[in-house]
């Protein structure tokens, strides 16, 4: 439970690039990678997405590169989006200029939520993405 | 676009749609993702864990987002353009 935390305040300092678990929540990995089921291992191996494998080194890493990018993007993106929502749906009350007790429970729930809900919506994209990749 | 030789221009080409199909993938998963938390999260947050119907509901909800995203896609490819 703590590990999504941290990788808030990761993301909060801005340390590049964002750890392997924060980007798994993030699904990009999963649906590049055409992976179903839950990431093993550190981190992933960029020749492996996107079927990177056949091509000459230099267009392997600016592939890598843009994959990186876009990925610190996305993790900024879903970050601000987070806090936003969870802000709109637990926050109500402003009579104090701190958040009581039962605020930061909602918006602990309300994160735990999302990234679970959306590391299993990544699982079923990533599925239907190599479904219909094997139909074409 | 030449597979195994690409030319310089054809290679800039390939990299820009590459990068704009992923942008678009992102873009997909990201819309996918919250309308599917709207439709199927409760948002009183009574527990940090997804329950059973939560589960269900978003395993179907990602399905039918996903015909609705094909469906789509093949309206626009075969009818055309939007009117202007």
């Amino acid at each position: 439970m703590y590990v999504i935390y941290q990788c808030y305040e990761h993301l909060a300092t801005l340390t590049i690039p964002p750890a392997p678990y924060c980007t798994r929540a993030t699904g990009l990995n999963l649906w590049v990678s055409g992976k179903s089921g839950p990431e093993k291992g550190a981190g992933m191996d960029k020749n492996m997405l996107a079927g990177l494998d056949g091509l000459p080194e230099q267009d392997k890493a600016r592939m890598a590169a843009m994959i990186d990018h876009l990925q610190l993007r996305d993790s900024l993106r879903m970050y601000n989006s987070l806090v936003e929502r969870c802000f709109n749906d637990c926050v109500d009350n402003f009579t104090r200029k701190t958040l009581q007790k039962q605020e930061e429970t909602c918006v602990m729930r309300c994160a735990e939520k999302f990234l679970k809900h959306s590391m299993r919506v990544g699982m079923r994209f990533a599925e239907l993405n190599s479904q219909a990749a094997t139909q074409e | 676009m030449a597979a195994n030789n690409p030319t310089g221009v054809d290679k800039e080409q390939a990299f820009g749609m590459a990068e704009t199909e992923m942008e678009y993938r992102v873009e997909l998963f990201n819309r996918l993702a919250q309308t599917c938390f709207n439709k199927c999260v409760d948002k009183r947050y009574k527990e940090s864990e997804l329950n059973m119907g939560e589960n269900s509901c978003i395993d179907r909800c990602v399905s039918k987002y996903w015909q609705v995203n094909s469906m789509i896609g093949q309206l626009l490819s075969a009818g055309g353009r939007p009117p202007m």
